[in-house]
């Protein structure tokens, strides 16, 4: 597996993606969410097991700065939190990536996971893990064309709930 | 004989792996000093950042990500294309000079057009295959055909460049098989348009009988025709006749066992590139297809040895069964064409200006012995049509033809035109092709009117 890429050096380098998430606090500072450069390279440490053990490889900077502006206006994530929020966020983004055999781009998944952690899940990382992105990504694998309705199966779940 | 003047490199090509060229090359010229250090790091960063600029081509920019299995595959591409154009190049020395004064990036693209060019006369090959192909019924050969085009639909010279997309299962004669992509299959087309060439050297009817004789269901297996014939006709030549027979019965495998059984292997290996030169002259043969054949006579030789010293030569030569009994063809004519048809055909035959258009017609509207000779007697054809003629009817065909003029055997024929008086164009002219022509040839067709008789 190493064979071709074991030659290539600082494949997913770091000092662009420790700047990139330092620069997003020019933004996320007005909605009390500040990263550390140790928190950077903490995300980024999380990031490359994530990564290995995901299966993935990724050159650059990445996603991580997409994901920091994504998810900063959200109610549910306060300054305590927001580190473990993002590692989290981070490994359910890479193991969807794979789930959804790449269908989705990375711009769709982290609006899809941000729509969906915001309101159906309100704020549980657990459910936005195990109930709606499931649903959604078992949509795409099984060729539903409208793979974003996941309706149906959460009054199914609900149904279940109430029984 | 002086050998060609070759000149001396400091890395030598046989040290390189062609399959890797480009990181063996770096291997060595690393070993050598050639290259320091920053030079090869100065390369991985090119090189990282050559593969950082495919992937996001390859999602579109949609994804900072790829699975480990993707950005191999891409990479791979990579080095295949940068492979590519390395190894275009005169020599190693040079390729010394492009690597410190030449980015990555650019003998990548380069590298990729040279593929694309690839591509491009492989296209054409596939055209001369599909135009020289073999009219046999074995699966492997008729599926891999219809198979072929798809590598061109599926090849994708970007991001898999190394991959072989096409389900090739028809071997050839010679395929070591360790390359890919479009190398692999550029050489593939070239040598099974070659193979065929050889093949169609030979009268259809041999080549039925040859894998008739070989297994019983020979559509169903995983055979080269082409060394099946070779070898034959390479058995014929050892004993003396004609490399267009094919027929070899127990009493010839008998003479060549009696002919080589005490020779070693060297005098083995003479005897077969012999017969191998012989039948390239006989068969005119050139270029290409005489390297391709000589290739081949050594292995050959090991297995005619292998052969001889286990008495066992039907596990070399294809045998004919004698056994069989002489199948007898009882012919009853069609129904002849209605008048009024066959006066329009005749005239639309008359007014074609291309002979093409004039076989094409005959070969679709006529349908009865009777029907094939009024046309020859309605003044269809002239002069040298007539030998284009001939040439696109079967064996079985001209047979009956022959058996129509009352000819039963060999002595028949060999009478000649004074004894025979056939006065009509057509027939001086069947004639004179027939005499012409290969004598193995005449000899099928003479086999066949012998079994022909009409109701």
């Amino acid at each position: 597996m190493e064979h071709y890429l074991s030659f290539l050096p600082q494949l997913m380098s770091s000092q662009n993606a420790a700047a990139e998430m330092m620069n997003c606090n020019q933004f996320t500072q007005s909605y009390g969410l500040l990263l550390t450069e140790a928190d950077a390279k903490q995300i980024i440490a999380v990031r490359k097991q994530v990564l290995a053990s995901c299966g993935r490889v990724e050159l650059g900077a990445g996603m991580l700065g997409k994901l920091i502006i994504a998810f900063c206006d959200s109610p549910y994530i306060n300054q305590s939190d927001y580190t473990d929020i993002l590692e989290e966020l981070l490994e359910i983004f890479y193991y969807f990536k794979n789930e959804s055999l790449d269908e989705l781009s990375d711009d769709e998944l982290i609006a899809s996971m941000k729509q969906y952690f915001d309101h159906q899940c309100h704020g549980s990382l657990e459910l936005l893990r195990s109930r709606e992105l499931e649903i959604l990504t078992n949509n795409i694998r099984h060729g539903k064309e409208e793979y974003e309705d996941l309706d149906l199966e959460e009054e199914l779940y609900l149904g279940e709930d109430e029984e | 004989m002086i050998s060609p003047i070759v000149k001396k490199t400091i890395i030598e090509e046989k040290q390189l792996d062609q399959n890797n060229y480009f990181q063996s090359y770096l291997k060595e010229a690393r070993g050598r000093n050639l290259l320091s250090e920053a030079e090869i790091q100065h390369m991985q960063v090119q090189m990282a950042e050559l593969l950082a600029r495919q992937i996001e081509r390859y999602t579109r920019f949609e994804s900072s990500s790829v699975k480990i299995e993707v950005a191999e595959g891409i990479i791979r591409s990579i080095l295949y294309g940068i492979d590519s154009y390395l190894i275009n190049l005169c020599d190693t020395d040079e390729c010394l000079k492009i690597l410190k004064g030449t980015t990555l990036s650019q003998i990548y693209q380069k590298g990729l057009q040279l593929i694309k060019s690839q591509v491009k006369e492989a296209e054409i090959w596939l055209k001369k295959v599909q135009d020289n192909h073999l009219e046999i019924d074995n699966y492997a050969y008729k599926d891999t055909l219809n198979a072929l085009p798809d590598f061109f639909i599926y090849y994708d010279t970007e991001f898999f460049a190394h991959h072989t997309p096409a389900s090739i299962d028809y071997p050839l004669y010679l395929d070591k098989m360790d390359t890919v992509g479009i190398n692999y299959m550029s050489s593939y087309l070239q040598k099974l348009f070659y193979e065929n060439g050889f093949c169609n050297l030979f009268p259809k009817d041999s080549i039925k009988r040859l894998l008739e004789d070989y297994h019983e269901q020979h559509e169903e297996l995983l055979i080269n025709i082409f060394q099946l014939i070779l070898i034959n006709a390479l058995g014929s030549v050892i004993i003396q006749r004609s490399a267009k027979r094919l027929d070899l019965n127990a009493l010839d495998c008998e003479q060549i066992y009696i002919l080589l059984a005490d020779k070693n292997e060297i005098y083995l290996k003479t005897i077969v590139r012999e017969a191998s030169d012989q039948l390239i002259k006989e068969l005119n043969i050139t270029g290409f297809l005489e390297n391709y054949i000589k290739m081949g006579s050594q292995e050959i030789a090991v297995r005619l040895k292998n052969a001889l010293e286990n008495n066992q030569m039907g596990t070399l030569f294809v045998l004919g069964d004698e056994s069989k009994t002489i199948e007898m063809i009882y012919f009853e004519d069609r129904e002849k064409m209605d008048d009024a048809l066959f006066i329009k055909l005749s005239e639309e035959i008359r007014s074609c200006r291309e002979l093409s258009d004039k076989l094409m017609l005959l070969k679709s509207e006529i349908y009865t012995l009777e029907d094939m000779l009024d046309i020859l007697e309605a003044d269809c054809f002239f002069g040298e049509e007539y030998e284009g003629l001939f040439k696109v009817l079967d064996e079985m065909e001209i047979a009956m033809l022959l058996k129509s003029l009352n000819i039963t055997n060999h002595d028949d024929f060999n009478k000649g035109m004074g004894y025979l008086n056939w006065e009509k164009e057509w027939q001086k002219r069947l004639y004179d092709y027939l005499e012409q022509g290969d004598t193995v040839y005449l000899e099928h067709i003479v086999a066949i009117i012998e079994k022909i008789k009409f109701q």
